[in-house]
């Protein structure tokens, strides 16, 4: 009886997965893994204007990602707080962005606060600087060093709200890509686990200060 | 008198006065943000239903105060109310500060009327404020049930304790710069205008 999908390289007919026989019973599930994968890569339907709650928001979440200075910084403080462990590896990523909304406030507010950018720039040197020397201070040492960081970044942030986006949903967009920085950051600090992780992790602190010096003296 | 920030947003047509309002607590980002906050107190203790419970029944409170208070010549919700209670609550879940039975019923009371109250519509025709309050109470239900429960639901893992305190953090973060948005918008309506110097001659 002739099949439908008879042909020379498939004379049973059946149709088979793309898969050898070997990875039976999980072809299943890498099929259906690559299929969603392809599902949540396709394009957004961005055929809309990005105004509104929408535009905040993305307006928000991609302000940090723009700023390299902003990038390390938030980086370097997830790296640190893994590197110092519990209770720095969850008391840094809180303590920032709490304390960034406070520059934030400060900045939305119109209080001007001086030597911005020094402050931003001297936050990757600092933060870098720790981690490349494997620094462990007291706990209390690094979350005031954390928070006085933090509030440069947040009256930077706040500054440069676009008129024309919506605050909330702005703010919220920010706070969460500020995050999001941190956990990438404590992600890599948890390398420190392997024998090789820790020099990696302290090149990447080092790595972070020159980028710090870079914006210091503009070399960027 | 601090100004509600423009952030009031139309019905999406043609899905009906109902799930406009079912809607409508997922569309306002400020009562996101408290469900959130609130979620994550919830999340957090070992017995969740009784402040679910609480939040249900302050909410139709709320959704009734916002019919009335008009009709009193009562203000609308003031904006920072719920900012305030979400700082509150993020608080509560970045420092993992446990509260008393009283205190934590309290705090959804206030929640839940504040959203209540929060939910309120312009007015229309009976039936479809009916329709859109109704729907507001089911959105404001199913959203801090679902999120309560799935907070409730995570291992008690130290890695997912932190995650909670992380995401107080920024609910707290969120707040005091909505606060700071607010108090800019206020200040900005009380500035006098600036006359021209033709208008001084």
């Amino acid at each position: 009886m002739h099949h439908p999908q008879q042909t020379l390289s498939n004379p049973s007919g059946k149709i088979r997965s793309i898969f050898p026989q070997s990875l039976k019973g999980k072809s299943n599930r890498f099929e259906l893994t690559v299929g969603l994968l392809f599902l949540v890569a396709t394009a957004s339907a961005q055929a809309h204007s990005e105004g509104g709650e929408a535009g905040g928001f993305i307006n928000g979440f991609t302000h940090p990602l723009f700023g390299a200075d902003h990038i390390v910084a938030m980086v370097a403080v997830g790296l640190w707080g893994a590197f110092l462990g519990s209770p720095a590896i969850w008391l840094l990523p809180v303590i920032f962005p709490t304390v960034m909304a406070f520059g934030g406030a400060l900045g939305v507010m119109g209080v001007p606060l001086p030597a911005i950018e020094t402050g931003i720039a001297l936050s990757g040197i600092v933060l870098g600087l720790m981690v490349l020397l494997a620094s462990k201070p007291p706990i209390w040492v690094a979350a005031v060093l954390v928070g006085i960081f933090a509030i440069f970044h947040g009256h930077a942030h706040g500054t440069e709200l676009p008129t024309s986006a919506n605050p909330m949903t702005y703010s919220i967009g920010f706070v969460i890509s500020t995050g999001l920085l941190h956990l990438s950051g404590i992600a890599l600090g948890l390398l420190t686990r392997f024998p090789w992780g820790i020099p990696l992790v302290r090149g990447c602190g080092g790595v972070i200060a020159c980028v710090g010096l870079g914006f210091l003296f503009h070399w960027f | 008198m601090i100004p509600p920030l423009p952030l009031a947003h139309g019905t999406i047509e043609g899905i009906g006065d109902l799930w406009n309002g079912v809607l409508h607590p997922l569309r306002s980002p400020v009562q996101l943000m408290v469900l959130c906050a609130l979620a994550l107190v919830a999340g957090q203790r070992t017995k969740i239903a009784p402040p679910l419970i609480a939040f249900l029944l302050a909410s139709v409170g709320g959704i009734g105060f916002s019919l009335l208070g008009p009709r009193l010549g009562l203000p609308e919700v003031p904006p920072l109310l719920p900012c305030v209670l979400a700082g509150l609550a993020g608080v509560l879940v970045a420092a993992r500060i446990p509260l008393q039975r009283f205190a934590l019923l309290s705090l959804f009371v206030a929640g839940g009327f504040v959203l209540g109250w929060d939910s309120g519509q312009d007015p229309s025709t009976p039936w479809v404020l009916f329709k859109l309050l109704l729907g507001a109470w089911i959105g404001l239900a199913v959203a801090l049930l679902n999120f309560a429960n799935y907070a409730a639901m995570c291992p008690k893992r130290p890695w997912i304790k932190i995650g909670f305190r992380v995401l107080g953090s920024w609910v707290v973060a969120s707040s005091i710069l909505f606060l700071a948005f607010t108090l800019r918008a206020a200040r900005s309506n009380d500035a006098p205008p600036q006359t021209s110097p033709e208008q001084k001659g």
